[in-house]
């Protein structure tokens, strides 16, 4: 393949990924149409509330979702052009997990075995995999742990988890997920069990990552102070679907969508003056089972309208890499103004994805 | 070091516990109703008068209890129980000659009866509520409602007497070829471990379907490790040390069967021999059986936790 | 510029899954009621005995011998070894068993009631002398110390319901103190004793009804343990003197005509096996109810 080609095409493409659970109350729509493309060496944040379906999303790449409850599950996942979706179990287990894609998850205590020394869980995948010998395997685990940062890595080979801290935990994972020297890195909340000293570590070594190996990582964090600080490209999801998609930093300077405006206004600054009240966003999610038809926002949205109600908003471009998910988004132009009274331009500039209305009736938001 | 710390405390209290159970059973002769010595003479090989008073001395009967007790503890350091009255044999050697027997069958039911139980709860937890695991599940249930004693009655009717296959009593020393051996001891063993299998495997699968749940099976499954390896690596070890405290607790289930189960069978054991004990109300006999019995197994509890404690290094810190 | 209508959802509701826990709970629902059933006409019958057209069952008929159950309309399931009556020996058996085993099973959680909510109430030397005492006493393995008991204090029925109750009393006080420790510690101990209450009156009234149910869902369990280990002992000749005899004794004694008349022993095994059925399965049911955890005597 040449350099253009691979330029053009992403790592990792969903397109209109669907996922959808029985369940004894009804049908949880937990992914709901989300679409989104990473490159190579670049660090994409997948963010939004618990129960906002990223994790599953994460998930749904290596087929690691549970096989009992599973409804529906179709869509598009492309990875290196190839489908992950069509793949069986076999194949996938062979081909793509920990060998291509890897993936850390949020808590390292329960993440590793705890009965299994720390040098064996590394050198396994290396033994599976790329048939190594046991020997050859923890000599490689050495030298992992010493690029993930570890000190003293040769003796640390025989340690049980527990004898480490969660931030050593933490390393040893991404040391048996880089073992295989996988192309993307899946990590699902990988610094919520940290505290922020550590947190940030862990994030410096990603960027190391990133450069040295030129791994994309998918980082899935309920965080948004830390993916709108280390990630390139940020998919904002809601209620299962994206609501908004494109560079971290233009984002969260500009947010198009409401939702991301006001997850973006409920962040508490350093810079505040204190006692400031806390911003936050009135209402709940929606339950997944229970999806109302058009916009899953409606309910809490500044901005709505009328035909949130009926019409489901799709991801359009508002921009070269950006996309939002919303039939009366802010303008780039309105953020000054109060945002109560933001009213929609319907003379929109180009590219704003708004539905033909000739007199749209602005309702409030929820006071 | 702390290990060490840790070792000599869980030393110091078995020693405690086995003074305890030694109080105990001291005190057994002194349950009889009416005179001990008497009582004793009644069943000795040579009943006189003058024995009475022999025996009154020779056992300290007259002594104040603490006295006694102490004069009787010193004995069983050194490695005198006492003797049968009835045919003068000491109690050690009694027992030591027994005790092969009760340990091949007590170490065979046990090997067999985890050999059998684990694949079964490996299997069973891999295909959970699936077909393979009602039925196990039913047929470890309706397994667990026998007592051995039926069960052993129960596999000579089938085994011996209809299909001749093994032979229904007796027993076949190791010396005499291991075929043999183990075909007279193929009844008891069967009978027991249909005791243990079903305990075994149901508290394995219950902990292995939950360990299955944890965090780290699913990141297992992310590296793309094989089916196998997960099950049996990543699954299994974790969820053996619940598995090894079920062993050690019912260690004494296992003693008390054997015992019922050796007089069924007609093996020359610990178990008959204690039998034929009562029987001859030969009562020094029964008292030194059940000594021996009793801190057997207490050292074995001891050392399945010492066991246990090597298998999860999580309790080490 | 494009909006798209997102297609009603047409989603059909999970029946498969919802199905299976009904039809296991019915299935569950009529073992439960048969097991009562089962227990109930066992009493019945042993109470009735008296009043039924049976032979009595002490009495040898020495024309009879060792008759195979259908084969003479006098005798319905047979005669033993000795010729007499089995279904007049199984009803009997059948009192022996159930009494000794709920007996055996109430002195049980008496004593162990007592240690072991005065260890986890108490607390402190308390607790490790009397948590001492189970130790000791656990470390005699169960059949072996009710061997000893009855051996050494002479056989009876008495002596073996307070015998196998002693052997089960040390598991019964494990439940009972984690249970009394569970609640001693609890909020509204503390505010009870505020207010003036003193120990005594908070046993009663705040530890008791609380402790009640987890040792009364663990006695249930051990019925069926206490039954086992009244029919072990039988069996082996160290239960109930003569003339009485539990279902043990008649598998005992029935052993030397395993191989020519296997009904005097199979017999008496299947009452007994289908009568711990009954108990397993009401005990595993009202463990379910209560969630408690089995431990393992």
């Amino acid at each position: 393949m040449s350099e253009l080609d691979t330029a053009a095409e992403p790592l990792l493409e969903i397109k209109d990924l669907h996922v959808h659970f029985a369940t004894p109350a009804g049908v949880a729509e937990v992914v709901n149409g989300v679409s989104l493309r990473l490159d190579a060496a670049r660090m994409h944040g997948l963010v939004g509330e618990s129960g906002s379906g990223k994790s599953v999303t994460a998930r749904s790449v290596l087929g690691l979702l549970p096989r009992g409850n599973l409804l529906r599950r179709d869509g598009v996942v492309r990875f290196g052009g190839r489908d992950l979706l069509g793949m069986d179990e076999a194949a996938l287990r062979q081909e793509i997990r920990g060998r291509e894609i890897a993936m850390i998850f949020q808590d390292p205590m329960t993440a590793l075995n705890p009965v299994m020394r720390i040098g064996h869980q590394i050198a396994m995948p290396m033994r599976r995999h790329l048939g190594l010998s046991k020997k050859a395997a923890l000599a490689k685990a050495v030298e992992l742990l010493d690029q993930v940062g570890i000190p003293n890595p040769k003796a640390r080979l025989r340690s049980f988890p527990h004898e480490l801290s969660g931030g050593q935990r933490q390393r040893v994972m991404i040391a048996i997920a880089l073992s295989c020297d996988p192309r993307l890195l899946i990590a699902d909340e990988p610094t919520t069990a940290l505290d922020v000293t550590v947190q940030a570590q862990i994030l410096d070594l990603f960027d190391r990552l990133r450069a040295e190996r030129g791994l994309a990582i998918l980082l899935v964090s309920h965080d948004l102070s830390l993916i709108a600080e280390r990630c390139d490209e940020v998919s904002v999801m809601y209620a299962g679907r994206v609501v908004e998609n494109g560079p971290a930093d233009v984002i969260f300077a500009e947010p198009r969508h409401p939702y991301t405006r006001l997850l973006e206004e409920a962040r508490p600054l350093l810079e505040n003056e204190p006692h400031t009240l806390l911003k936050t966003i009135p209402g709940r999610p929606p339950r997944l089972i229970d999806l109302p038809p058009g916009c899953a926002f409606q309910d809490r949205c500044p901005n709505v309208r009328d035909d949130c109600a009926a019409i489901r908003p799709a991801q359009v471009a508002v921009a070269e890499g950006r996309t939002v998910a919303c039939l009366h988004p802010h303008e780039p132009a309105a953020l000054a103004a109060d945002p109560a009274d933001d009213p929609v331009g319907d003379s929109a500039p180009s590219g704003s994805g708004d539905a033909s209305d000739p007199a749209p009736t602005s309702r409030k938001a929820l006071a | 070091m702390r290990n060490l710390i840790v070792f000599g405390t869980r030393l110091i209290h078995l020693l405690a516990v086995l003074l305890g159970v030694s109080f105990l059973v001291f005190l057994l002769l002194d349950l009889l109703p009416g005179d001990t010595a008497e009582v004793i003479v009644a069943s000795s090989d040579n009943p006189s008068p003058g024995a009475v008073e022999a025996i009154r001395r020779e056992l300290g009967l007259d002594q104040p209890l603490l006295v006694r007790f102490g004069m009787w503890l010193g004995g069983v350091v050194q490695g005198d129980l006492g003797h049968s009255y009835r045919t003068g044999q000491t109690v050690v050697d009694a027992v030591g000659e027994r005790l092969p027997v009760s340990l091949e069958l007590l170490v065979l039911t046990e090997v067999i009866s985890l050999a059998v139980a684990i694949p079964l709860a490996v299997f069973a937890a891999r295909h959970r509520d699936r077909l393979f695991d009602r039925i196990s599940a039913a047929f470890t249930f309706g397994l667990q409602s026998v007592p051995n004693f039926m069960i052993s009655l129960v596999l000579i009717v089938v085994l011996a007497v209809q299909l001749n296959v093994v032979p229904a009593l007796g027993f076949t020393p190791l010396s005499e070829g291991l075929g043999e051996n183990l075909r007279s001891l193929a009844i008891p063993t069967l009978a027991l471990s249909c005791t243990l299998i079903p305990l075994y495997a149901r508290v394995l699968r219950n902990e292995m379907i939950r360990t299955l749940q944890e965090d780290f099976i699913l990141m297992a499954r992310a590296e793309g490790l094989p089916p196998r390896t997960i099950l049996f690596r990543y699954a299994l070890k974790p969820s053996l040390p619940t598995l090894i405290t079920v062993v050690g607790i019912n260690i004494g289930t296992l003693v008390g069967g054997a015992i019922v189960v050796e007089l069924i069978s007609g093996l020359p054991g610990v178990g008959t021999l204690l039998f034929s004990a009562i029987n001859n109300r030969d009562y020094v006999l029964v008292q030194g059986i059940i000594l021996v019995v009793a801190a057997a197994y207490v050292i074995a509890n001891f050392l399945v936790d010492v066991f246990y404690t090597i298998l999860d290094p999580r309790v080490r810190a | 510029m494009t909006t798209t209508v997102e297609p009603p959802a047409v989603e059909s509701a999970p029946t498969p899954r919802k199905a299976r826990p009904a039809k296991a709970g019915r299935a569950r629902g009529i073992l439960v009621t048969l097991s009562c059933v089962w227990l109930v006409l066992l009493v019945a019958a042993f109470t009735l005995q008296p009043w039924l057209p049976l032979p009595d069952p002490a009495r040898s008929d020495y024309g009879a011998i060792a008759v195979p159950p259908g084969a003479s309309p006098d005798h319905l399931l047979g005669t033993d070894e000795i010729g007499r009556d089995i279904l007049a020996r199984l009803i009997t058996g059948a009192r022996v068993s159930l009494t000794v085993g709920i007996g055996s099973v109430a002195v049980a959680v008496v004593i162990g009631s007592l240690l072991g909510i005065c260890a986890g109430f108490f607390g402190g030397r308390t607790n490790r002398v009397i948590s001492g005492v189970i130790d000791v006493m656990l470390a005699f393995p169960a059949l072996v110390a009710l061997i000893a008991l009855t051996v050494f204090m002479g056989p009876g029925m008495l002596t073996i319901i307070v015998g196998i109750g002693i052997v089960a009393s040390p598991a019964v006080a494990r439940v009972a103190r984690s249970a009394t420790l569970t609640f001693a510690n609890r909020e509204f101990v503390t505010a009870a004793r505020s207010m003036g209450a003193g120990s005594l009156r908070i046993l009663r009234r705040e530890i008791l009804p609380n402790v009640v149910v987890p040792i009364l869902a663990y006695g249930t369990v051990l019925v069926a343990v206490a039954v086992v280990a009244e029919g072990s002992l039988s069996f082996l000749g160290l239960g109930v003197p003569p003339p009485q005899s539990s279902w043990g004794t008649m598998m005992g004694t029935g052993r030397s005509e395993l191989a020519t008349h296997p009904h005097i022993v199979l017999l008496p095994a299947g009452a007994m096996f289908v009568t711990l059925l009954a108990l397993n399965f009401l005990a595993e049911h009202v463990g379910k109810r209560f969630d408690i955890r089995e431990s393992v005597l």
